[in-house]
This record gives structure tokens, C-alpha cells and sequence, in this order.
């Protein structure tokens, strides 16, 4: 299958209400703080998980996943595939038809084995290494959306190797001020004779904003696909608000904007996406104190709109765009 | 002296200090091998393919920093790697510090670095490195230190610089400076010299590719500001001068990063 042809850039915005988006686990799970500044954090691995466990709901494959969530584990999912090989003759020219070098080395490994353990075996010795590195190629641009799409590192006994995912999302931090809820005592009750006093840190608004790339160079290594980016926008569209737990609720999506670039045009020719969103509290709410809900803010586009506009059919091929309702935007 | 220039910047950096394991500490500044790793990805180079031709005596790498620069500790949530199926959380998680550099700010400020090129012996790779520039021709998405920590660029220029002999006459100095060229150091009675932070720091400067890997091959030893402004020094060698056309017409003084020491027991 193609991979994408084109690299891209993207904002996402998303609003998190009295809520904890991102907690710092050696900090009492306070969310995390630029407090120098009131600026709200949350790491790329929050958002790659939200995504993750969305695909999971959905019933993709996914490489990095909770134990419970899973059928098999790595080393078996590569023995599975290694027997569908064998099983298989279509396949195996599927797989390694145009490379007659790694035909010839697994045909090899199959004349020497007499069964599927065997090949196994085989196929993680040193002197594979090369094969083994084909076959694990195979496998990510076959299997795991969540490597295609964030990469990862792969171990499992003589298969090893580094992915470098072709889309990559920095820290998202928030556009306006955020400040935390001053009481944050609740109260648990482990049992009828015992029951202790913990704390619930929380904010009270925060829009939070995440630039990524997709680059269609690092694309050919893991195979992703213009499919697979299809996959993705609907899981940053839909992840957060589809996986609802106490900390996590009150989170919407407000607009996922990307920056689809013509030929001879790369990752960050714009800079940061979010340089050109203004935010500022509206003449209601006065002050970042005071802002409790969206409609407490003014969200100024209109240098991004420009930024678009300026540049649709030269440097931009395309602009895909959605928007939560509410929200607004000419692109 | 032929010199490309050009500045990259982005929000959040982290440069990996390479001691240390189960702290993520960073460098304020990227390490001469993080330059050459985002020229290898500006040439679109495979993983661990580049580290021979990228090394000190084949291209010439000097580092200005342009902003200033803040640094922050923040706990990541790591799944515990031990072995083959760990990927899947089975030997549970890790609190794991990890230190960012950013701005002053996130939402107005970026951290940037200004970073000098000069053919070394192998004339070849400064000048493919300076023509995919020019032409904005770039490969892989740059940045700053970890993947995700996006890059951007800019300000691509061509320059003729020249060399000069310190003499012991007092400069300002923008780049880092290799500390064992550094004679002395001044803090001039001005607000503005008398608050500039400098860090000195040991920086890998060269890898070589080895059997598992790769391996830190040579050091860095430099001294630099934390913000956009000069070092007040005399220097015993030479430096290079360059005079840029723009909004001021600013005389930059800067040198390239030369190796203070070998790390490993491999010789050349």
C-alpha cells in the first residue's frame, strides 16, 4: 500500500473543564504547571494513550497496551505471523515478492526447520538478523496502527529495532492562564470503620493546544498510510471524550486543524501552528481568574485564517478542518 | 571563510544528558552530536548511517543561543522496560524526572539556537547540507533532542567570515566558546553583562558507530550565555567575525566547537 505523499501539520485544541488533564505523578498528581507563567502542560504520551485505547475500543491492533486489554503478547503475535507464513504460499510471495534476497534467505531457514518452533528459532540466530529485520517491517506496516502512526521501540528476542513514528506531537500547553480549584479535600471510605481524607486537584479551565507533524519520509519505514491518517483524526477527534473516567471527564475536542503541504513544502514551514491562535479573557469574564467555560474567552483565528489564505494553493494543497460546535474558522 | 547559517527553534527541548540513567536530565544547549543528528535528518540519512562523515574534522558546527533559556523538572509515567512484553505495562510504571528547557513563557517565547556551518575535510557533506537548505529542501522532521519535541527553521544565509586573532584585546563573544581557549572571563560593570548567566558543560562532541551501537566518541568542553547575549572574553586563539545585514547591523563573533578530549579507548 502507499504511504502518505505529503507531509503535514497540525493544531489540535482541545478544553478541559474542572478537571485534571495531565496529573504529575511525583507531585501528588497535581496537573502538571508551568507556574511560572499559569501555563497548563500535558505530555504527548497523555494524548498517544487517549488515542491508543480508542483504537483498542475500536478493536485495532495495538503494539503498546495494557495486559488485560490483550489476546497476545508480542513474541507470540510474531509467532502467529511467522506460522501464517508458513501456512501460506500466497503470502510468503506477498511478502517477499521483488526481493529475491530475502526470498532466497528464507527459504533457507524453511528447508532447515521441520517446524514452526524451529523457524522461530532460526529466524532470531544473529546470522538472520537481516531477514528478521524484513519480516519485522512487514509485520508493523501489517499490524500495529499505533507504530505506524507514533512509531516505537521494538524487542523481542533477535527482533530489534527503532521506529521513529512519522507523526510526532509535541507538548500541548494551554493558550490562556489556568488556575487550580482551591479545595481539593475529598473524602474516601475504605470501609464502614475507617475512611481518610485525600486530595482531588483540579483546574478550572484550561484550552489546551497540541502542534504535530506527519512526515511522509519517515512514513516509508512504518508504512503508514493516507488510511491510517484517516484513523487518526477520528481518534484525536474522539479518543478523549470516549474514554471518561473521574479525573478525565469534562474534556471536548474544539477544532483539529491540518495544514496538508504541496511538494517541495516541510514539516514547520509555518513554525508552531499555535503562534497564530489569540486568546484572551472576554469583556465578561475580565481576567484568566475568572474564565470557567469557553465562552469566557475570545479566541482570535484570524492570523491563522490569513496564514491559510495566503498560501492555499502554493504552499498549502490542502486544509482539513474540524470544529466543535460553537467554534468558528475560515480555512 | 564560507559559512552557512541558520536558526532552529521550538517550544520544548530536551537534550539528554548521556550519564545517567534513570534521570532525564538535558543540556541547556544541543550537543555537537544532536546538530549533526538534525543535518542527517535534513539529509534524510538512516539511523546510526551518518556518525564518520558528520564528525568535527569533516564539518565545522558552531551553536549561538538566541532566547532565553528556562529549565523545568517534570515527572513522566514511564512504562518499566525490562524485557520482551513489557510493552504492554506488565512490570507496572516508573516515575521518572525529566527535565525540559522552554522559553520564558510557552505561549509567546520559543527556545532558538543559531547554528553556524563550515566545510571541514570533507568538503562534500557541507555543501550537499548547504544546498538542501538553501533549496528548502529538507528530509525528516527536525527536533530538539527528542522526536516529538518539534523543530522549526529559518533565517538561512550564506556569509564570508573572517578570521581573527583575539591578541589579548577584550570581545563579545556569541557562540559558545571552547573553554580551553577562553583566557579570561568578564562581567563589565553594565545591567545587562552583570546578569548574564553563563554554564559551562562537557558535551558529546563525535559518535562512532560500534558493534552495539553507538558510542560516545569525543567531548565538547564550552562555555556559553543562557540568553541572547554575548560573553565578555579574551581569547588565546582565533575566532570568526561575520557582519549580518538585517534590522541591525549586528557584528557576530563566534567560534566552531572543537574537541576538548577523547571519551573512549578507540583511537582514530
Amino acid at each position: 500500500m502507499n504511504t502518505i505523499q505529503n507531509n503535514s501539520d497540525f493544531l489540535f485544541l482541545y478544553e478541559a473543564i474542572n478537571c485534571n488533564p495531565n496529573g504529575d505523578p511525583d507531585q501528588e498528581n497535581k496537573p502538571r504547571m508551568d507556574y511560572d507563567t499559569q501555563t497548563n502542560l500535558v505530555t504527548d504520551t497523555r494524548l498517544k494513550r487517549y488515542i491508543r485505547d480508542y483504537f483498542m475500543q475500536k478493536d485495532y491492533d495495538v503494539f503498546v497496551s495494557m495486559e488485560e486489554g490483550t489476546k497476545v503478547n508480542p513474541d507470540q503475535k510474531l509467532e502467529i505471523v511467522v506460522n501464517r507464513l508458513l501456512s501460506d504460499s500466497k503470502l510468503v510471495d506477498e511478502y517477499f515478492g521483488g526481493e529475491p534476497e530475502m526470498r532466497g534467505a528464507f527459504d533457507k531457514v524453511m528447508e532447515k526447520a521441520k517446524d514452526a518452533d524451529s523457524v522461530f528459532k532460526e529466524l532470531q540466530k544473529a546470522k538472520n538478523k537481516k531477514l528478521n529485520a524484513f519480516i519485522l517491517d512487514k509485520i508493523v506496516k501489517e499490524t500495529y496502527l499505533d507504530i505506524r502512526l507514533f512509531g516505537s521501540a521494538f524487542a523481542v528476542g533477535g527482533f530489534t529495532r527503532a521506529y521513529t513514528g512519522p507523526l510526532q506531537l509535541n507538548w500541548g500547553y494551554s493558550l490562556n492562564k489556568v488556575y487550580p480549584v482551591d479545595s481539593d479535600s475529598i473524602v474516601t471510605i475504605m470501609n464502614d470503620d475507617s475512611s481518610t481524607f485525600g486530595k482531588d486537584y483540579r483546574i478550572h479551565y484550561s484550552l489546551l493546544a497540541f502542534h504535530g507533524v506527519a512526515n511522509k519520509f519517515a512514513a516509508k519505514t512504518t508504512g503508514l498510510t493516507d488510511e491510517d491518517m484517516e484513523h487518526f483524526r477520528d481518534g484525536i477527534w474522539n479518543a478523549i471524550p470516549s474514554l471518561p473516567t473521574r479525573s478525565k471527564l469534562n474534556q471536548y475536542p474544539k477544532l483539529y486543524l491540518e495544514i496538508i503541504y504541496n511538494d517541495g513544502y516541510h514539516n514547520g514551514h509555518f513554525g508552531d501552528l499555535r503562534d497564530f491562535v489569540d486568546v484572551k479573557p472576554s469583556e465578561v469574564a475580565g481576567d484568566f481568574k475568572k474564565v470557567r467555560k469557553y465562552n469566557d474567552l475570545e479566541v482570535d483565528f484570524s492570523r491563522l485564517e490569513k496564514l491559510i489564505a495566503d498560501n492555499k494553493g502554493k504552499v498549502i494543497k490542502d486544509v482539513k478542518v474540524k470544529t466543535a460546535e460553537g467554534v468558528s474558522i475560515n480555512a | 571563510m564560507e559559512i552557512l547559517s541558520f536558526d532552529i527553534e521550538g517550544k520544548f527541548a530536551h537534550f539528554r544528558k548521556f550519564h545517567g540513567n534513570n534521570t532525564a536530565m538535558s543540556y541547556s544547549i544541543p550537543p555537537r552530536t544532536t546538530i549533526a543528528g538534525m543535518l542527517a535528518a535534513i539529509m534524510g540519512e538512516e539511523k546510526d548511517s551518518y556518525y564518520e562523515n558528520y564528525q568535527t574534522q569533516n564539518l565545522q558546527i558552531g551553536l549561538r543561543v538566541l532566547s532565553d533559556l528556562k529549565k523545568s523538572f517534570h515527572r513522566l509515567n514511564l512504562l518499566m522496560i525490562k524485557g520482551n512484553n513489557d510493552f504492554r505495562g506488565g512490570k507496572g510504571r516508573v516515575q521518572t524526572p525529566f527535565e525540559v528547557v522552554t522559553g520564558s513563557d510557552l505561549k509567546k517565547d520559543s527556545v532558538r539556537y543559531r547554528i553556524y556551518l563550515a566545510p571541514g575535510k570533507n568538503r562534500e557533506i557541507f555543501d550537499q547540507i548547504s544546498q538542501k537548505l538553501k533549496d528548502n529542501n529538507r528530509q525528516f522532521n527536525l527536533s530538539l533532542g527528542i522526536a516529538g519535541f518539534t523543530a522549526f527553521v529559518s533565517n538561512v544565509q550564506e556569509f564570508t567570515a573572517f578570521e581573527k586573532n583575539c591578541n589579548g584585546e577584550w570581545i563579545n563573544l556569541h557562540s559558545a566558546g571552547n573553554s580551553e581557549q577562553v583566557e579570561e572571563i568578564d562581567f563589565p560593570d553594565n545591567p545587562e553583562f552583570k546578569f548574564n548567566h553563563i554554564e559551562e558543560e562537557l558535551l558529546p562532541a563525535d559518535f562512532i558507530g560500534g558493534k552495539k551501537g553507538r558510542e560516545v566518541y569525543r567531548m565538547n568542553r564550552v562555555l556559553f550565555a543562557t540568553r541572547n547575549f554575548p560573553i565578555h572574553v579574551k581569547l588565546f586563539g582565533k575566532y570568526f567575525q561575520l557582519k549580518r545585514n538585517g534590522n541591525s547591523e549586528e557584528t557576530e563573533n563566534f567560534q566552531f566547537l572543537t574537541y576538548a578530549g577523547v571519551f573512549t579507548q578507540q583511537t582514530d
